[in-house]
């Protein structure tokens, strides 16, 4: 049902194009997406540039509505789209810039291990972790909190889960926000989001969700490589999943109020789906509290995720988690909205940063990377789709100047989920992986066809596109050898 | 005007488009609609019944919450609807009762449905009857 975008594209330079501001009334800053003329022409057969256009329309945007090289059609913003609003200048936050899974986030964990080492024990290992990992629509884990108990998790995050012996104590070290915005606003969180929240943290959900077990297959950039923790051969692991239906319901409860506080403020929007108030309005202040809480649970499931990690394969091996060198690397937040301070023409200015389906992408020397990480930028997780690469990335100074410290999130999805399913068939893609030696376990054969690889544009180009623009730094390749979807 | 749905694709997610001669009848077929798409077969013999009611400051949005709030219930109860029935008041509010099973009983469903979105929303009296369209997150 999508029709081609037909409106103008400028020429910057080899990976920038820009939506002018005349493109149509309302628009308050240019668009700019960033991608190569391959992944342009994937980009214009919807509407997703339109909807970088209506995002340019927002109070308070300033420098441009950026699009990221993964960019696809959503609904209000595009996937991957990065917007920042000056909060002096009435700037606007928008639920509809975070989207439902909020935090939808991605942490990479390392080990001592060569991929080599369990190769010949992979479907064992991967039987292992499946069992360990509650995956599936509505799936519950072994907590279950009561409104009291997740309001600690709402206001601490990761820190809640390692209080709780969910992990290490350095592992908060190596979250974004250390793993809790602080800003959260328990309070602000409707019964109805803690009743879908109390039997759901320690699980994975469905979707695009998933946990891998990956080999780095290639470094780019030994020193990066090096601050990381990272070497060729060596095994990793993947978790990507977000606040479940905690985070669905902040954002549908928001959603209608900021329905109202559009009417409140007179704003006009071009998209009901954009629905925002002024971060500094009662409206924008609650909807903040609320979404960092929510955050504050992705980050806390997460970490019960990785500790559930750490368990199965420490029994699996027979020996400590610590010995097997399951170090957090880092986690990252690509559903998002944050209050950061970035240059805008000259001026420094107080922004609320959106970053849907975008990472952050904070280069050297920035103060709130971990020492570790301090002099070559923070690591840049961008997960691939099932059955193909993922890249670790750095972040740029680059990226600082031009993209409010933010880059791409993923592959970016290129067929509609039916049109996937049509074309692909669960059983096959998952023959077809198990070919390539990568092992895929699922709880049914329809959404593996709906999440194939060749229902997603190539990971590969989106990262390239990235690296030669500047905005992030490629640093390692990882090759996928299980896969648990969720 | 017999109730009809189509799915409709979108990039990132799934939609429908909905006919049906009364409004109280659309907003039946929309539900059962909605949970088609997260399980092929929905349940035929209902064991749990639920009331429910909602209100919304214009009837577009009166149809977004009626579907956000049993996607909230059968997440909540851990329910699974498959029969609707609806009592539209003043075009800002509803009753409804649904009926359906525990997930449990259920086969797992083949996706999830975030919620119903805004995103291309519509709702419109038609000769011979009303249409819809509603864009589900994934």
């Amino acid at each position: 049902m999508a029709n081609r975008w037909k409106g103008p594209l400028v020429r910057m330079d080899e990976c920038r194009w820009r939506i002018p501001e005349s493109y149509k009334p309302g628009m308050r800053v240019p668009g700019v997406i960033y991608a190569d003329e391959s992944l342009l022409e994937a980009i214009v057969r919807d509407q997703a540039p339109e909807q970088v256009a209506n995002v340019a329309c927002l109070p308070g945007i300033v420098g441009a509505s950026l699009a990221m090289p993964d960019i696809h059609w959503g609904y209000g913003f595009p996937i991957g789209g990065v917007a920042a609003t000056e909060i002096a200048a009435g700037g606007v936050i928008s639920p509809g810039g975070v989207g439902y899974d909020i935090n939808c986030g991605v942490r990479l964990i390392r080990t001592e291990l060569q991929a080599d080492e369990v190769r010949s024990r992979l479907r064992e290992l991967v039987d292992a972790l499946y069992r360990a990992v509650p995956t599936g629509v509505g799936s519950t884990g072994r907590l279950r909190l009561d409104a009291n108990g997740l309001k600690q998790v709402l206001a601490k995050g990761a820190q809640w889960a390692v209080e709780q012996g969910f992990g290490w104590p350095e592992d908060v070290e190596y979250c974004e926000e250390r793993g809790a915005m602080a800003d959260a606003d328990p309070e602000a969180v409707s019964s109805r989001a803690l009743k879908r929240g109390s039997d759901q943290l320690g699980t994975m959900g469905s979707g695009n969700h998933f946990l891998e077990l990956s080999l780095v297959e290639e470094i780019y950039d030994q020193r990066a490589a090096a601050a990381f923790g990272l070497e060729k051969g060596q095994l990793v692991i993947q978790i990507h999943t977000g606040s479940r239906g905690l985070g669905h319901q902040v954002c549908t409860d928001f959603l209608q109020v900021m329905g109202r506080a559009v009417r409140k403020y007179g704003i006009e929007l071009p998209d009901r789906q954009l629905a925002c108030a002024p971060l500094d309005s009662p409206e924008g202040r609650d909807y903040f509290g609320a979404m960092a809480a929510a955050a504050n649970y992705a980050w806390a499931n997460r970490q019960v995720l990785t500790h559930r990690v750490r368990e199965a394969l420490s029994q699996f091996f027979g020996t400590r988690a610590q010995r097997l060198g399951l170090e957090l690397i880092y986690d990252v937040a690509h559903n998002i909205a944050k209050i950061e301070e970035h240059s805008v023409n000259g001026k420094r200015l107080r922004t609320c940063v959106h970053r849907k389906g975008a990472t952050r992408s904070f280069g050297p020397g920035h103060p709130v990377l971990p020492e570790k990480y301090r002099e070559v930028g923070q690591p840049v997780l961008v997960p691939g789709d099932m059955g193909t690469n993922s890249y670790v990335l750095a972040g740029t100074q680059k990226a600082m100047a031009e993209t409010f410290g933010s880059t791409c999130h993923g592959a970016g999805r290129l067929l509609s989920r039916a049109a996937a399913k049509r074309s692909l068939r669960g059983s096959e893609v998952r023959r077809s992986l198990e070919r390539e030696g990568i092992i895929v376990r699922a709880g049914s054969d329809a959404g593996i066809a709906e999440e194939a690889p060749d229902a997603y544009k190539d990971v590969t180009a989106v990262v390239e596109v990235t690296h030669r623009a500047g905005i992030s730094r490629k640093v390692a390749k990882l090759r996928p050898m299980g896969v648990i979807k969720g | 005007m017999n109730p009809r749905v189509t799915i409709i694709e979108h990039t990132a997610d799934v939609g429908i488009e909905v006919e049906a001669e009364s409004v109280e009848e659309l907003f039946e077929v929309a539900a059962a609609a909605m949970f088609g798409l997260m399980y092929p077969r929905l349940p035929d013999a209902p064991t749990e019944e639920r009331l429910v009611r909602v209100e919304g400051e214009e009837p577009v949005e009166l149809l977004v919450n009626w579907l956000n709030e049993l996607l909230y219930l059968a997440e909540a109860e851990g329910l699974v609807f498959g029969r609707f029935e609806v009592r539209v008041v003043r075009d800002v509010a509803l009753r409804a009762r649904a009926w359906g099973v525990r997930a449990e009983d259920m086969d797992p469903p083949v996706r999830e449905i975030k919620a119903a979105t805004y995103h291309m929303l519509r709702l419109e009296k038609v000769p011979g009857g009303h249409v819809a369209r509603i864009i589900f997150d994934l």
